[in-house]
């Protein structure tokens, strides 16, 4: 049981289906981290849980109730953030959270109450006055968060929210995603990032091939998915043929940034022979290491075809 | 209510932070009715240009031409009828005149002009005024030579009167004439010159005489017999003559009567000429040329081409910023990043729809009233004494017009899209109606189809207010109708929105 529950959900535009039998839980008060490749139809599931769009089959419950009886009070007690800045360029930050907290039903004095603890928690208090078209990216995408939090929803959903930005701003809003985890804000967070999602969810769903095929605790999937290990190892001149060709224990390789990634079980036993390999054919070592999978590895072990793309080898 | 307030004040800040739609939507109708004032403040037509042709220019045709050189028409001689009407179809100018060879009045003539009919309100306009041209020189020429009939006729009537009073007096003279021929000829009748010899008692005497022997006696007997004898031939001659003279004043008696009937006869038909000549009524020449003068009037007090637009005028401004305003705001706000967060807000669709129309009423209200008050300084001075029915008559032709915009923008997916359709909505509005040619020139079956254009009405309806100052009873219908569209409209909004909320 959930604050949202997706049973057998799916969803179709004419005749692209776009999501296949569905069935989701969102706990509340958790981080829910929903992870797919770009155009899976994670934002169609946002949608659907806002009651966007209409479900082509299956039904979707908020607070256990059909969302068609709790539209009323899903929308008083949601927040949304687009992939996109949602908000209008020609106002300033202040009236744009002031603009979104008259919608909300707000009454002004809760509006001017929320807006100096929204502006404080997003760190916009000093460009309050300043219209949103001149704000930085970051700051744009933090106003568009401010706008969903001017009500304190019980449900916030962040739709991409790192997308598009560079480091140091993905680096604020996840710190800004914490800082709303904090006041008890349950949160739902789309991204094909999976550093992201790592960083902030302690649940998550991968959404692949129209389908959810793994849902559950971070720390869950990271396990489950734990037995294989990486070796990453970069020598000169690089003859990684030859290495790859005289160990026998490994599941898969590839070469990323002139480096050799080996991913293996046995990561003890193939690095001592990697060593020996190395020392026999005269090949410099220049770098070394054994890292755990991350849940990229984990999302990319889910999801074939995107190791393929990603130009993973097999061992023949 | 506080969200609806809330709205329309987030869409006017959008529009006036962007400073060239604030500018667009307070100066531009200003700016219109300048431009539009001072292009139609006039009843006339400038600048029009006439090609003239003729094998041989006579006077007549040059004083025509002379006319129309004088009232701004620009003319211009071609060397031949085809390069004349060639003219007008490459647009050199605008009417094409042809004058008859040697144009005389004595001779007539027709002066035939070629139009280009594609330029039809224009046409209207330069046939017209050239034909009032043309009319009032032939008008003149028949003036000149009904006059000099009229002088005529006057002389002969003054003639025949002088003339009656000779003929008078001949005809008594004649009658007196007449009875002293049939005195004298009576007189002659009585006249005994019947006489015989054996009348005389001559034999008596003679055998008196002879009896005495008297030879002197005879002698003198026989003188007097002599004498008498050539008496009775002269008496018998005088006879002779006296019967002539009766046959030849016989002869001057029926002449006389003759003429004097002829007299009586020239003096009835003096006295029917003079009757029939008294009996022309209408003697000015120029009432006999122009016996029955036609003068239009117009039934309002306004004189430019300004004024009659004005309503049309402020109508098709209406109709285009609604149309294009209300929907365009209503794709943008549609497709814009802003509207899915919008949606998932407690805020109904209703209160947007509502703010779009009531931001967009705003804006046309504040732009009519630009128009409206910049048309009563300048020329509309009597336009407040239909305030009553003006502002209740806008506030219903711009909201069906709004409503028709925002179900435009609820119809389509892009602005483009919106844009074409409502560019073309509007015109097929202004073709079917009175705006570009009278609706009267449709087809029956178009013509009844476009009386139902609420473009029409609304022109009719503003005709009614601004033009004749007409009071409710007349134009109830009127708001009727168009309050029945907006009910219509707005009921059809709603289903399109439905429709299209359906379709996500």
């Amino acid at each position: 049981m959930g604050i949202f529950e997706l049973k057998g959900v799916t969803k179709r535009f004419k005749d692209n289906l776009v999501l296949d039998n569905i069935n989701l839980a969102i706990p509340e008060g958790s981080v829910f981290g929903l992870l797919g490749i770009n155009g899976c139809g994670k934002t169609t599931i946002l949608k659907l849980l806002v009651g966007f769009y209409k479900t082509t089959k299956g039904e979707v419950l908020y607070d256990n109730k059909k969302l068609n009886k709790t539209q009323d009070k899903l929308r008083e007690e949601i927040g949304f953030t687009t992939q996109d800045s949602a908000f209008y360029p020609k106002l300033t930050v202040e009236e744009n959270i002031r603009y979104f907290g008259a919608l909300y039903g707000l009454k002004k004095q809760t509006i001017e109450n929320n807006l100096e603890r929204i502006l404080k928690l997003v760190e916009l208090e000093d460009v309050r006055s300043k219209t949103a078209e001149y704000l930085s990216g970051g700051m744009q995408r933090r106003l568009d968060m401010a706008c969903s939090l001017i009500h304190v929803p019980r449900v916030v959903i962040l739709d991409e929210p790192t997308e598009d930005l560079d480091p140091v701003l993905r680096k604020e809003i996840l710190h800004l995603i914490r800082k709303i985890k904090e006041i008890g804000t349950t949160v739902i967070i789309t991204s094909h990032r999976l550093d992201d999602i790592e960083q902030v969810c302690d649940r998550v769903a991968i959404l692949h091939n129209k389908k959810i095929i793994r849902a559950g605790a971070l720390n869950q999937l990271k396990k489950q998915y734990s037995e294989d290990e990486e070796i990453h190892i970069q020598t000169f001149p690089g003859d990684y043929k030859t290495i790859i060709k005289n160990i026998d224990s490994y599941d898969e390789y590839y070469i990323e940034n002139n480096k050799l990634v080996i991913k293996t079980k046995k990561a003890e036993r193939v690095l001592h022979e990697i060593l020996h390999i190395i020392e026999n054919t005269g090949e410099k070592l220049l770098y070394v290491d054994v890292q755990r999978p991350t849940l990229e590895e984990v999302f990319q072990s889910l999801t074939k075809d995107v190791n393929a793309q990603r130009g993973f080898l097999r061992k023949q | 209510m506080k969200r609806l307030l809330t709205l329309i004040k987030k869409n006017f800040k959008l529009i006036l932070r962007s400073k060239s739609s604030a500018i667009m939507i307070i100066l531009g109708p200003l700016l219109l009715i300048i431009l539009m004032g001072a292009a139609f403040n006039t009843a006339s037509v400038y600048g029009i240009r006439v090609g003239v042709h003729s094998e041989e220019y006579s006077p007549l045709a040059e004083a025509i031409i002379y006319e129309l050189n004088q009232d701004d028409y620009s003319t211009q001689k071609v060397d031949s009828e085809q390069a004349c009407i060639s003219g007008v179809k490459n647009g050199i100018f605008h009417v094409c005149a042809i004058f008859p060879k040697n144009l005389k009045v004595t001779q007539g003539g027709n002066i035939v002009f070629y139009v280009d009919n594609s330029k039809t309100n224009l046409i209207y306009l330069v046939t017209e005024s050239i034909s009032t041209h043309i009319g009032k020189k032939s008008q003149d020429l028949s003036l000149q030579l009904t006059k000099g009939i009229v002088d005529t006729l006057e002389y002969i009537e003054e003639e025949i009167t002088d003339k009656e009073l000779l003929l008078n007096q001949l005809k008594t003279q004649a009658e007196e004439g007449e009875a002293t021929i049939t005195l004298i000829s009576n007189d002659l009748t009585d006249m005994n010159l019947l006489h015989e010899k054996s009348d005389i008692p001559l034999g008596t005497l003679q055998s008196q005489l002879g009896s005495s022997n008297d030879s002197s006696a005879m002698n003198s007997y026989n003188a007097v017999e002599r004498e008498i004898e050539s008496m009775l031939e002269d008496i018998s001659l005088a006879n002779s003559k006296k019967s002539k003279i009766t046959d030849r004043l016989s002869i001057l008696s029926q002449n006389t009567e003759t003429n004097n009937l002829a007299i009586t006869q020239m003096l009835y038909s003096f006295k029917t000429i003079k009757k029939d000549i008294s009996a022309v009524k209408e003697t000015g020449a120029g009432k006999i040329v122009n016996p029955i003068k036609s003068e239009i009037k117009p039934i309002t007090t306004e004189k430019t081409h300004l004024n009659f637009i004005f309503p049309t005028l402020l109508i098709m401004i209406m109709m285009f910023v609604s149309l294009l305003l209300t929907s365009t705001l209503e794709i943008r706000e549609k497709t814009s990043k802003v509207y899915f967060k919008n949606f998932i807000t407690p805020t109904s669709e209703t209160s947007f729809t509502l703010s779009n129309y009531i931001t967009n009423l705003i804006i046309i209200s504040l732009q009519t009233t630009i128009l409206v008050g910049a048309s009563a300084f300048f020329f509309y001075k009597e336009i407040f004494s239909t305030i009553h029915l003006l502002i209740p008559a806008l506030l219903l032709i711009a909201s069906i017009f709004l409503f028709m915009g925002i179900m435009l923008g609820s119809i389509f997916r892009t602005e483009e899209t919106n844009t074409i359709t409502a560019i073309s909505l509007g015109f097929i509005m202004v073709f079917f109606s009175s705006a570009i040619l009278p609706i009267e020139t449709l087809s029956p079956v178009i013509k009844n189809i476009a009386s139902f254009n609420p473009f029409y009405i609304s022109e009719s309806l503003l005709n009614q207010i601004i033009l004749f100052q007409s009071q409710l009873k007349n134009v109830s219908s009127y708001f009727l109708t168009l309050s029945l569209y907006l009910a219509g409209i707005i009921i059809a909004t709603i289903i399109v929105k439905k429709i299209s909320k359906r379709r996500q």
